[in-house]
Parts: C-alpha cells; sequence; structure tokens
C-alpha cells in the first residue's frame, strides 16, 4: 500500500514522464512491484472518474488532466495547441501509433511513399520519439506522451479498433518478410 | 484529353489508387484493381504534380496493377514473374484501414479533448532553494561553534576597548587643564585618580601626547613630579 502512495507522491510532483526502471530506482523496489502498483493506481484513477488519469506510454507514466476538462483547463494556461495537422502527418501518426515502436522501413511499406520528411517533422513537433531496437539496432519510432496529451487519450491502447489493426493479417505478412523481389521485374514492365 | 473521374489531393500511390477504387464505389478485389488500370496509368501520364522522388513509387504501384490486369485478361497464360509477398490488393486493403484510421484519429484530435500534464515551473530568482544538508540540529549546532568562536573576542577586548577609550579621555582631561592653567604637575592630576589602572592609563595618556608631540614633559629628578608643559614648538 505504501509502495503505491510512493509512486503516486513522485508521479503528481515530476513535470515530466516518469519510466518504471527510474521508480523503481528511486522507490528502491524491485521494477516488477512497481509496474504491479502503477497498474492498480491507474485502475483506482480511471474508476474514480475524476479531473485527473493516469497516462501511460510504453513504460513510462504520467498525471495529466482529464480530457473532458479540457476547455477549462486550457483556457488557464493560456495554451494555444490547435489540433491540426497535415494529412500525410497524420496517416503516418496513425501508423506509428497503432504500430509502435515501428521503423521507418515498415512506415513506407505501409503507406507505400517515403515518410522521411514527415518523420524529421513529427520529430521536430514531438509527436514522435525514436529508440533504437536492441536487436535489429535500427532506429524505430512511438508517439510521445505529448501526441497522447493531443488525442485525450490515456494510453495508444484506447485508440479506436486498437487490437484489430495492430494485428491486421496482411500487416504481419508485410512486415515479417523482406521487400518482394519481383517488385523489380514489374517495375521494367511498366 | 479530359479525365473522368476527380481526385483530391492525394498523398502516395497506394492513396491515388484508393481514392480511384472507391470513387467506383468497388471493393477491393484484383478486378477492381484491374478495373482502374487505365486510369491509374493515363493519371500519371498527364499530372505534374508527383515529384521526381515519389515517382518510383507510384510506376512501382502501375507495374504491379499491370500484372494484375494482364493475368486477369489471360489467365491461362504462365507468368514467369509471380508476385513474392504480400499481393497489392492485400497491402491497398491495408492502408485503407490505416487511412480510415487516421481520420478517425483526426476526430479524436479535432474534439480538442487535450490532457495537460502538471506545469513545468519556470525558472524563478527568489524561489526557495535550501541547501541539502539544512536541519534544526546542524542550525543549533553551527551557531554553539560560532558562540565558542567569538567569546574571546567578547570578553577580551573589553579591558582593550575601555583602556583605549580611557587613554582618549585621560587626554582630553590634560588638555583641557593645559589651556586652562598653561602648566600641570602630573603628580596632582594622578591624585585623583580611583584606581592603579585609571593611574596607569593617565600615564599612558601622557605618553601618547608627548609622542604626538602635543606636550612637552619636564622632571627635576628621578620619581619627582612631572611638569606638563603646552609644546608650543608644535603648535
Amino acid at each position: 500500500m505504501s509502495l503505491s502512495a510512493d509512486i503516486e507522491s513522485l508521479l503528481f510532483v515530476s513535470p515530466k514522464p516518469l519510466s518504471i526502471k527510474k521508480l523503481a530506482e528511486l522507490i528502491q523496489q524491485p521494477a516488477a512491484a512497481v509496474e504491479e502498483a502503477l497498474k492498480v493506481l491507474q485502475a483506482t484513477y480511471s474508476g474514480r472518474d475524476g479531473g485527473i488519469l493516469l497516462a501511460q506510454n510504453g513504460m513510462e507514466y504520467q498525471f495529466l488532466t482529464a480530457p473532458a476538462q479540457a476547455p477549462l483547463v486550457q483556457a488557464f494556461l493560456k495554451d494555444d495547441a490547435t489540433g491540426d495537422l497535415t494529412r500525410p502527418s497524420l496517416e503516418t501518426l496513425t501508423i506509428i501509433a497503432y504500430r509502435g515502436p515501428v521503423t521507418k522501413a515498415e512506415i513506407e511499406q505501409i503507406r507505400g511513399v517515403n515518410c522521411s520528411l514527415i518523420l524529421r517533422n513529427l520529430l521536430i513537433r514531438g509527436l514522435v520519439s525514436t529508440e533504437e531496437d536492441q536487436k535489429t539496432l535500427l532506429p524505430s519510432y512511438r508517439v510521445t506522451m505529448d501526441f497522447l496529451r493531443f488525442l485525450g487519450v490515456g494510453s495508444v491502447e484506447q485508440l479506436p479498433d486498437y487490437e484489430r489493426l495492430r494485428a491486421d493479417r496482411a500487416l504481419l505478412e508485410l512486415l515479417t518478410p523482406p521487400p518482394a523481389p519481383a517488385a523489380e521485374g514489374s517495375t521494367e514492365a511498366a | 484529353m479530359s479525365l473522368t473521374f476527380k481526385i483530391t489531393a492525394f498523398e502516395g500511390p497506394l492513396d491515388l489508387l484508393l481514392q480511384m477504387v472507391e470513387q467506383e464505389q468497388l471493393a477491393i478485389t484484383e478486378v477492381s484493381l484491374a478495373h482502374v488500370t487505365d486510369q491509374y496509368i493515363e493519371y500519371l501520364e498527364h499530372t505534374k504534380t508527383i515529384s521526381k522522388e515519389e515517382l518510383a513509387d507510384f510506376l512501382l504501384v502501375a507495374a504491379r496493377l499491370l500484372l494484375i490486369k494482364s493475368r486477369i485478361l489471360l489467365p491461362h497464360m504462365v507468368m514467369p514473374l509471380d508476385e513474392s509477398g504480400i499481393s497489392l490488393e492485400d497491402q491497398l486493403r491495408m492502408y485503407q484501414q490505416f487511412a480510415h484510421a487516421a481520420q478517425a484519429i483526426n476526430g479524436m484530435i479535432q474534439q480538442k479533448r487535450f490532457l495537460f500534464p502538471r506545469e513545468k515551473p519556470p525558472v524563478q530568482v527568489g524561489i526557495f532553494q535550501p541547501p541539502r544538508s539544512l536541519s534544526a540540529e546542524r542550525l543549533a549546532q553551527i551557531f554553539h561553534e560560532l558562540l565558542r568562536a567569538i567569546e574571546p573576542i567578547i570578553r577580551f577586548p573589553k579591558a582593550a576597548v575601555e583602556r583605549a577609550i580611557s587613554i582618549q579621555e585621560k587626554m582630553h582631561e590634560i588638555r583641557s587643564l593645559l589651556i586652562a592653567q598653561g602648566e600641570l604637575s602630573f603628580h596632582t592630576f594622578v591624585r585623583a585618580a580611583h584606581s592603579t589602572t585609571e593611574i596607569v592609563v593617565s600615564f599612558l595618556a601622557l605618553l601618547e601626547m608627548v609622542k604626538q608631540r602635543t606636550v612637552r614633559v619636564s622632571q627635576e629628578a628621578l620619581f619627582h613630579d612631572i611638569t606638563v608643559a603646552h609644546d608650543t614648538q608644535s603648535s
């Protein structure tokens, strides 16, 4: 019980998302116990239907104000977020949100077009971040906590049709094998 | 050559293809892809908006469309270059799902139900930033140390300060008497003293005045009375 109180206090004062690892370090408790307590805390906050929710992005957690209070809080903070995104940004973001962490090659496979510039813009705007895949050593992209804030959800799992879109059969097939070599042959035909 | 379909702004070859299929209100099948193949190629020929960097992606899709169409037109022909990996049909269907998801996401964003984290406090001058080791015990300890350190200063120099003032006073007295009388017997002067210290201080005052050359002193013999007179040479 006091572990959950410890976590709650730390998350309350932190202006940045805190990772499970960081929390475990601070409280000096095993990461598994911290994660367990976080889940309980998250359920408590979503259950009480109050003005605060415990958002989760990957291994990071942060207290955020609830979506219903957005206009009020926005007015108080004089926040000028408009919610406008260009179509390609939106599409790329959607893929990263549903499939993250995802590599640039995988995003381009799905969209069928080069995404370098869009990814750069999304990185600059703080909507996505990169992390290096430990196995492939390729950078992979995931959405940021700021993107979740923007969207009004406490985690990507809350996106509509999350499970279905994430595990789409064609998608899995597309992303598993290397790019089809037959493509070269058909380019000549064009 | 006018185009029979309307395409709004599109993002990439799959988007263009999807718009064409949806415009015809067709489900995504090999047949419907074959159906829009000519439109697609015609569009590529006449549009100038596709950048050179993207053109290869568009041509790749065109090639795959032609392959599908030829397979439908010539069902018995054996294709030496058969496609491996996922079909264009499957890929387009998947792209369609994400395109629709993107619209849903945009809808969510447009609701502006933003969530807000704790604001990072701006760095301010004068905010409370106590040192890490600060505690009431530590403060008390420091104060005790401080008291112990100043104790000798408080006690000792008290005499020194007193004496300094006394010498000044005595010098003033002697000067006043000299102005009034012109000459002064030191013996008479110290007779009024209350303590040995006062006599010593009076003597020190006299010595100081001699040093400053404000007075002259004369003595007939050892331990005789000292006569103090104004030093006329100096002033």
